[in-house]
């Protein structure tokens, strides 16, 4: 069993996602990063969607009351067993009644951190993936425990950190790659040129839901269309000029335009970005 | 304006495609059959491997890999073709409301801005059968139109914060009943005690696009004896299906 003493700023289990269900309004949730996260259950040798706590900025201090084996992957931050740092990206042994404390990151935003075998918890619509309104909690609350599915086995011992794992990239100015949204044809053409020539800063709200960028007036429209179906990466434009980046927790359906559309792993490096950096979009075909 | 001709699919780069009818606003009467579309591709698609298909007013979005866009096509274009002259398979559920002042706050400034009484209100409500044109926004969440003229009004300039569970709200031409606690700006008029979305459940949903709902009016005592029903697992949703149809 583990119980985390502490649980970071927020922490939250994910998998590959909820799947099925988005007629019914079900965001598919799941890991921002998918590449980290797939990444953890990699270099633990799990079936690949094994669910693992997704840490955002800071992260939980957590007793392992059983001998274990888990690993950090994502975001570089600090992780420290019975107060030796450890390394990311490496399947590291933790004796039983051993203190885990992950700190802050250091470069991005969201790590994961996984445990050989998994651990059990709630399952709703065949996901782990927490939601609010679908699993009962939307995040890991302080106290928690989880069980561990796996019993070590004493002749795991000698773990290497996995060298092939990029790390994480941190540039003040992300280069964004979007194709054209499914709502562009609506914007006048002149509007790509400001679109790939504009520096957006992002702004304060980088959640599971949305990465928000600062208004822009030039974007500023007047459409007014039905509620259209909504896509992960989708890039919706207020009226006001302001850029939303939905992200795998939006909702499945929405009123504002689609502008342009992600590629998946502009998705995936997006979760990674931070309030005080910047991205360029690059328009690609 | 012919319904075969007047669809576009729009690819979305690596996530699938989605199909829209433009001049829905002229031609209501689409609706039904971009229905029977929808139902059709859900039924026929299920054999392949499909990741979602949902609809919502004149749009199908299905997300699919890139090389069984061609396959979801032709099964668009043969639903297409036979959505002519079919019915689609709906529903019609009488739901209960409790139209109360003290649950649902808004009565007073809606009164004012919409120069009716409370009862007339809650009269205009129920005096129509609205249609499911798709699920979205919250788990569960129904988009349903259209509202009286009478009852039109914009959405609040500052949202609610916190919207309970079970609220039943009007904006636009739309009416709607939040599935779980949330911010919103629709107006609230009344607690639905029936729940309309089930985590637990394999089947979490029990309306889909293309029925229809109405709405009766039950007073205080009724809507606790329902909220009991729910929680002991005595309520079945089929009691609140209408025969009649």
């Amino acid at each position: 069993m583990i119980r985390f003493r502490e649980t970071g700023f927020y922490t939250s289990i994910q998998d590959k996602g909820r799947f099925g269900f988005r007629h019914l309004g079900v965001p598919v949730a799941g890991a921002l990063d998918q590449i980290s996260f797939e990444n953890s259950n990699l270099i633990l040798g799990n079936p690949l969607n094994t669910a693992a706590f997704e840490i955002t900025m800071l992260g939980p201090t957590i007793e392992l009351l059983k001998r274990c084996c888990f690993c950090v992957t994502g975001a570089d931050i600090q992780i420290s067993l019975n107060g030796e740092e450890v390394p990311m990206n490496t399947a590291v042994i933790a004796e039983k009644d051993s203190l885990l404390k992950i700190g802050r990151v250091k470069n991005g935003l969201r790590s994961y951190l996984n445990f050989k075998g998994g651990f059990s918890s709630e399952v709703k619509l065949n996901s782990a993936s927490q939601f609010s309104g679908i699993t009962t909690e939307n995040r890991v609350i302080a106290k928690s425990t989880y069980e561990l599915k796996e019993e070590l086995t004493d002749l795991i011992s000698d773990y290497k950190t996995n060298t092939l794992i990029k790390p994480i990239e941190y540039a003040s100015l992300l280069h964004l790659e979007v194709y054209k949204g499914v709502d562009f044809r609506l914007f006048p053409p002149r509007l790509i040129e400001s679109l790939t020539e504009t520096e957006f800063a992002i702004g304060s709200s980088v959640d599971r839901m949305a990465c928000q960028l600062n208004t822009n007036s030039e974007l500023s429209h007047t459409i007014d269309r039905l509620s259209s179906p909504t896509y992960v990466g989708a890039v919706q434009c207020t009226p006001s000029g302001k850029l939303l980046i939905l992200m795998r927790d939006s909702q499945t359906t929405g009123g504002y335009p689609r502008l342009l559309q992600c590629t998946r792993n502009a998705v995936n490096r997006l979760s990674q970005i931070r309030p005080n950096q910047r991205l360029k979009f690059v328009l690609i075909d | 304006m012919n319904f075969k001709e007047s669809y576009e699919v729009v690819i979305v780069p690596e996530q699938g495609i989605e199909i829209i009818w433009d001049n829905f606003h002229q031609n209501p009467e689409f609706f039904e059959r971009i229905a029977f579309v929808y139902q059709a591709l859900k039924s026929e698609m299920n054999t392949f491997d499909v990741v979602e298909i949902s609809m919502l007013y004149n749009k199908i979005s299905v997300l699919c890999p890139s090389d069984l866009i061609e396959k979801v096509q032709s099964h668009l274009a043969l639903g297409i073709e036979r959505s002519s002259g079919h019915k689609i398979q709906s529903v019609h559920w009488k739901i209960p409301v409790f139209y109360d002042s003290e649950l649902a706050k808004d009565y007073s400034s809606l009164e004012e801005k919409l120069n009716l009484t409370k009862a007339e209100i809650i009269a205009l409500h129920q005096s129509r059968s609205y249609t499911i044109y798709g699920i979205g926004f919250l788990p569960g969440f129904l988009y349903m139109g259209e509202l009286d003229e009478q009852l039109k009004i914009g959405r609040k300039l500052n949202p609610d914060l916190h919207i309970e569970s079970g609220s039943v709200g009007i904006t636009g031409a739309q009416t709607g009943v939040y599935t779980v606690n949330s911010p919103g700006g629709w107006h609230i008029i009344g607690h639905c005690p029936i729940p309309f979305f089930n985590p637990s459940s394999q089947n979490p949903a029990w309306a889909k696009p293309g029925d229809v709902v109405s709405f009766f009016e039950i007073d205080r005592n009724t809507y606790e004896l329902i909220k009991i029903q729910v929680d002991t697992t005595v309520f079945d949703i089929k009691e609140y299906l209408n025969d009649s149809i």
